[in-house]
């Protein structure tokens, strides 16, 4: 079976190699630390299966990387999860609306984001 | 011919949604002439100047050229939407002419398409135009034009600036052990396991003389990497112990900080759960012994931050602690010989230690814990 491919978007360097610790054993990882970076990677020419991304960044936040993405036609389908520590309703809301797929709360138990990778990438 | 594009720097990249007057769209169709008006549903919308084309190939470098020059555009904006059948004919030409023609590679180029409905078959077409490496995007009707739009500008930027990205995914990260640490560990681990044989052995009996049950007790840990291994203790308790944990819970030690979001993690003051010969290995530390064999194995170190039950660790996949679980789980470490056993030893204290050890472990600092670590052993509380 091909192992599914999941772009990471994460400004925390900790978090982000954590996040590639955890799933490099169920997935092909690409992480980068911005939207920008991950908006880059997919126009290079990659279409992953999932995208996992945390909403407040510098820069190209992952508000601008989202509107990006459902911009495109390649990517407007792909399934994207907010991996945030944002408590605010209007944030996790604004997400939803632009075309979130799904939310995770941080602090976050590793099991319940890989069965969700796996839900959203079956 | 030579196009003037726009140039935008690196600050302006998040900009890169901007309003436009008119974008001019050379529309590439075999159906001639192709239906412009897109009105049924609107696809394209007023916006688009759109120049339909259906000649020779070679001639549509100067084709842009001309557009370009009569629009009288300052910053040319201008890109290529070919539509998929003429794409499939044409595959072989158009990669060519677009990968390597001087302004042509730089125009956003987008295959569009009015029939397709199969998910599955959108998907295997994503792949096959990515593959071709000249294509930047794929619509399929409906789609809303003002999305076309924007991508269309983000493409043009983003294709000018492609050649000087260097975008390099971390990709494959993963935990590992300096060599000499782990040469170290297994040195070490190895001689205690031999010179306290005797000690092990005698501990072992005495497990088994007191109360039903095995010598060891395994527990799930979270270590370096979040890599979740079986954790090994001499057992001081009775067998039934983690069930009975619920019931105590009003007696947990870090309990009381409860203002903070600080992780709830559970020690509690003279258990009594606790057996006679469990309590004696515990105030000597000698339950932790066991754990060498976790470092022969290679799921731990001697030295490094403290494997968490699988409840605490969950409670740490936050930004500011999870540096704490890119560095090895050890059986001793910064916190055990900070000031283990303090009652006041908060659960935000102990993660900044294991965050503080992440972040400055070396071999001279791991050989300091360790000699810091047998007064240590001896606690005056009951923890």
């Amino acid at each position: 079976m091909d192992r599914k491919q999941v772009l990471i978007v994460e400004d925390d360097n900790s978090t982000r190699k954590l996040l590639n610790c955890l799933l490099q054993k169920h997935y092909n990882v690409s992480a980068h630390k911005d939207g920008f970076d991950g908006m880059a990677w997919l126009d290079f020419g990659n279409l992953p299966d999932v995208i996992l991304m945390d909403i407040n960044m510098p820069q190209f936040d992952g508000f601008d990387f989202l509107t990006n993405l459902r911009q495109s036609g390649f990517y407007r389908n792909i399934p994207v999860i907010a991996l945030s520590g944002t408590d605010r309703l209007t944030e996790i809301n604004r997400f939803f609306d632009m075309g979130g797929t799904d939310f995770i709360k941080k602090p976050f138990d590793p099991e319940i984001l890989i069965s969700t990778l796996n839900r959203h990438t079956a | 011919m030579n196009i003037t594009l726009p140039k935008f720097s690196f600050q302006e990249r998040r900009h890169y949604s901007r309003a436009t007057n008119s974008y001019t769209v050379i529309l590439l169709s075999n159906e001639a002439p192709y239906p412009v008006d897109f009105n049924q549903p609107p696809y394209l919308m007023e916006g688009f100047n759109i120049q339909y084309f259906n000649g020779c190939l070679h001639n549509l470098s100067n084709t842009v050229a001309l557009l370009l020059a009569n629009n009288r555009q300052q910053s040319a904006d201008c890109g290529i939407i070919c539509h998929l059948d003429y794409f499939t004919q044409h595959q072989t030409e158009l990669i060519e002419l677009f990968s390597n023609h001087a302004t042509l590679k730089y125009l956003p180029f987008v295959v569009v398409d009015w029939s397709m409905t199969n998910p599955q078959q959108i998907k295997q077409t994503n792949l096959r135009l990515k593959q071709s490496g000249i294509v930047d995007d794929f619509y399929v009707a409906p789609f809303k034009s003002t999305d076309l739009l924007q991508r269309l500008l983000y493409l043009q930027n983003f294709k000018l600036i492609k050649p000087e990205l260097d975008i390099t995914p971390e990709a494959g990260y993963r935990y590992t052990m300096p060599v000499g640490k782990r040469v170290f560990d297994i040195l070490f681990a190895l001689s205690m396991l031999i010179v306290l044989s005797p000690l092990l052995l005698l501990i072992a009996i005495a497990i088994k003389l007191e109360s039903k049950g095995p010598v060891l007790y395994k527990s799930k840990r979270a270590g370096s990497g979040y890599k979740i291994f079986d954790f090994y203790k001499f057992r001081s308790m009775a067998t039934n112990a983690d069930r009975q944990l619920t019931q105590l819970q009003h007696l947990n030690q870090y309990a009381t900080e409860s203002n903070q979001p600080a992780p709830s993690f559970v020690k509690i003051n003279n258990d009594p759960r606790i057996t006679t010969v469990g309590k004696f290995i515990r105030n000597t530390s000698l339950d932790e012994l066991p754990q060498l064999i976790n470092v022969l194995k290679g799921d731990m170190s001697v030295v490094g931050n403290r494997p968490l039950p699988l409840y605490e660790a969950v409670q740490l996949t936050r930004d500011e602690w999870a540096m704490r679980f890119l560095a090895p789980a050890g059986i001793t470490g910064l916190w055990q010989v900070s000031k283990r056993g303090k009652a006041d030893m908060s659960a935000l204290e102990r993660i900044q230690l294991d965050n503080e050890y992440a972040q400055k472990g070396n071999f001279w600092f791991d050989i300091k814990i360790i000699l810091q670590t047998l007064p240590a052993m001896r606690q005056k509380e009951t923890v």
